[in-house]
């Protein structure tokens, strides 16, 4: 019987010589189970037993029962073992104690179980308690049950104030009411929703925008919401700094564009005002004489002047205007040319540019006029100073909508077009050929990431034996 | 032919109300709006005073000058400040820039009208 017990069992006599044992005994003790211990001495058998056990077995042969839910040991091979034992007198007579019995059980498969269950779950709530994202756990009706360290800093309030008592919705904004319809049928259809960007209010009553991902799970048959929250405070925060370096970079070149054009706004100012100067004095001139002949034609010469003086002042204050984070609006491209053309005149004039416009009056984008003006202008500036050295002097603003998808601008000048080594190089930052002082090279690396944040794209044509930029950008149907 | 005041501006209404300024005054008046017309007119008469615009499309105030083969007074005219550094240009009698009052044209026209 003893040899098939499921537990070690071995019997002793008063000297600690094996009396017997079972098979079990053997490899509880992680020893060969074909060996035969019987007649041996248990303390030479285990040399390295603990003091601590021989003197259970001495109190034993006193006459103790003694016990251990869990005790651990190390084989010779340096594995541990670990052990539930009850050690006990035995007599052949009543009240002698001829030896003692041990019984062992071998408990290390369910411990090390055991401690790896638990290292698991403490593990688990580790993650939860010390994750950087935060993690909630709620009802189907929003009520939160569990929350974690980062989602309370989230959302400002303590794990007491917001578990069982606060609920998703007190926290949510109305204005996401529709949105968050959309991800509750996200939930139903899939158990799943978001990547979900929102923002939640917080108990100082700010809001703090988060990104929210989650799960439906099921316990005891009753489902929930496990939800991940990532603040998204800092990316904003960043995504702003870079929106308004783009912003400060672009007013920069802008404002690079206008010195390249001072000189000759200037004069297209000051020759109106001259021409409203020498006009009113020859009204007054014929006037004073009492020939009412030419005030006609002097107060249209004065009107002219002081429309066209306005145009251009009109044209730059628009052009100069910082651009802001504004909607987008439908743009036609036909007076979006004109108004650059109308800034790069004076320029053109003064180098004496043939300049050929053929624009589609039906071409329409969406965007931002001030930013996509400034492609324009920068796009001329360069084509005049491009042509300005030749003999031949043209440039060729056209734009053709494909009736599709795409409404295409090219600006084509008689300057020898780029090298083709360099073409690649041109819409770099920095990059410039011109002289010292005449360009800042941010023209046309700010022009392309201005039409491509409208979609768009700006390349250089190398097919032509001239310069030709072809900015390409979504039409918007009429 | 007499000699004129000779006034050279591509702006078509400067030349227009110069004309009719200086001509209601009884003041001999050639107006150009092109600068090669100007320089070869200018070769083959003679002129009381010249006002030539600085900025002009196929050739600059000075290069119009450059091409003079005689003296003659000569102002140069310019709505922004780079005529400032050719006023020391020789052969360059004043600048003026505009705007400009018309009055001032016409007392320096005067000036050499009433001397002539």
């Amino acid at each position: 019987m003893m040899k098939t017990l499921p537990l070690g069992v071995a019997v002793f006599d008063r000297d600690m010589r094996y009396v017997a044992h079972n098979r079990a005994w053997l490899v509880a003790h992680g020893r060969d189970d074909t060996e035969d211990l019987v007649g041996k001495s248990h303390y030479e058998v285990f040399p390295g037993i603990r003091e601590e056990w021989r003197r259970v077995n001495e109190r034993a042969l006193a006459g103790a029962t003694e016990r251990s839910e869990l005790d651990v040991f190390e084989t010779p091979h340096g594995k541990l073992v670990y052990l539930r034992w009850v050690v006990a007198p035995w007599g052949a007579e009543p009240g002698r104690v001829d030896g003692i019995i041990i019984y062992a059980e071998n408990v290390t498969e369910q411990e090390v179980t055991r401690r790896r269950l638990a290292e698991r779950e403490s593990l688990i709530r580790d993650l939860f308690e010390k994750s950087p994202v935060g993690l909630n756990l709620c009802t189907m009706d929003g009520l939160w049950l569990e929350s974690n360290q980062a989602f309370c800093d989230i959302i400002g309030y303590t794990q007491a104030e917001a578990d069982g008592a606060l609920t998703y919705w007190q926290l949510t904004p109305r204005k996401y009411d529709a949105q968050e319809q959309v991800q509750l049928e996200k939930l139903r259809t899939t158990r799943r929703y978001g990547p979900y960007e929102k923002e939640f209010a917080r108990k100082d009553g700010t809001l703090v925008p988060v990104r929210l991902n989650g799960f439906l799970v099921e316990r005891e048959g009753q489902p929930y919401i496990w939800s991940l929250i990532e603040d998204l405070t800092a990316q904003r925060a960043l995504e702003a700094d870079l929106e308004d370096e783009r912003l400060k970079a672009i007013q920069a070149s802008k404002l690079a564009a206008v010195g390249a054009m001072a000189a000759g706004i200037a004069h297209e100012v000051n020759n109106p005002l001259s021409i409203i100067d020498a006009y009113a004095f020859a009204l007054e001139d014929a006037l004073a004489r009492g020939d009412h002949t030419k005030t006609d034609e002097n107060i249209r010469a004065i009107r002219d002047a002081v429309t066209r003086a306005g145009k251009i002042v009109h044209g730059l204050r628009r052009f100069t205007r910082e651009s802001m984070n504004e909607p987008p609006e439908e743009i036609d491209v036909a007076p979006l040319v004109d108004e650059a053309i109308a800034l790069c005149n004076p320029r053109l004039r003064e180098h004496g540019v043939e300049l050929r416009v053929d624009v589609d009056p039906n071409a329409r984008v969406r965007g931002h006029s001030i930013e996509l003006g400034q492609v324009l202008v920068n796009l001329l500036n360069n084509a005049v100073d491009a042509v300005r050295e030749g003999d031949k002097r043209w440039i060729h603003v056209s734009a053709t909508d494909d009736r599709v998808g795409v409404v295409t601008i090219l600006v084509e000048d008689s300057g020898p077009g780029i090298p083709p080594e360099l073409a690649s190089d041109v819409f770099r930052a920095f990059f410039t050929t011109k002289k010292v002082g005449e360009g800042t090279g941010l023209g046309l690396s700010i022009s392309r990431s201005i039409v491509e944040r409208h979609g768009g794209t700006l390349t250089y044509d190398p097919t032509t034996p001239h310069a030709r930029f072809v900015v390409r950008l979504p039409r918007v149907g009429s | 032919m007499s000699a004129a005041v000779v006034y050279i501006d591509d702006e078509v209404a400067l030349c227009r109300v110069f004309e009719m300024v200086l001509g209601t005054r009884g003041i001999p008046v050639v107006t150009f709006t092109d600068a090669t017309a100007a320089v070869a007119y200018l070769n083959a008469h003679d002129a009381i005073v010249v006002f030539c615009d600085f900025r002009m499309p196929t050739m600059n105030g000075l290069e119009v000058l450059a091409r003079l083969s005689r003296p003659v007074p000569f102002y140069l005219i310019s709505g922004d400040l780079s005529a400032s550094t050719a006023a020391s240009t020789p052969g360059v009698t004043g600048t003026l820039a505009k705007p400009f009052p018309a009055e001032q044209l016409i007392e320096l026209v005067e000036r050499y009208t009433t001397t002539t």
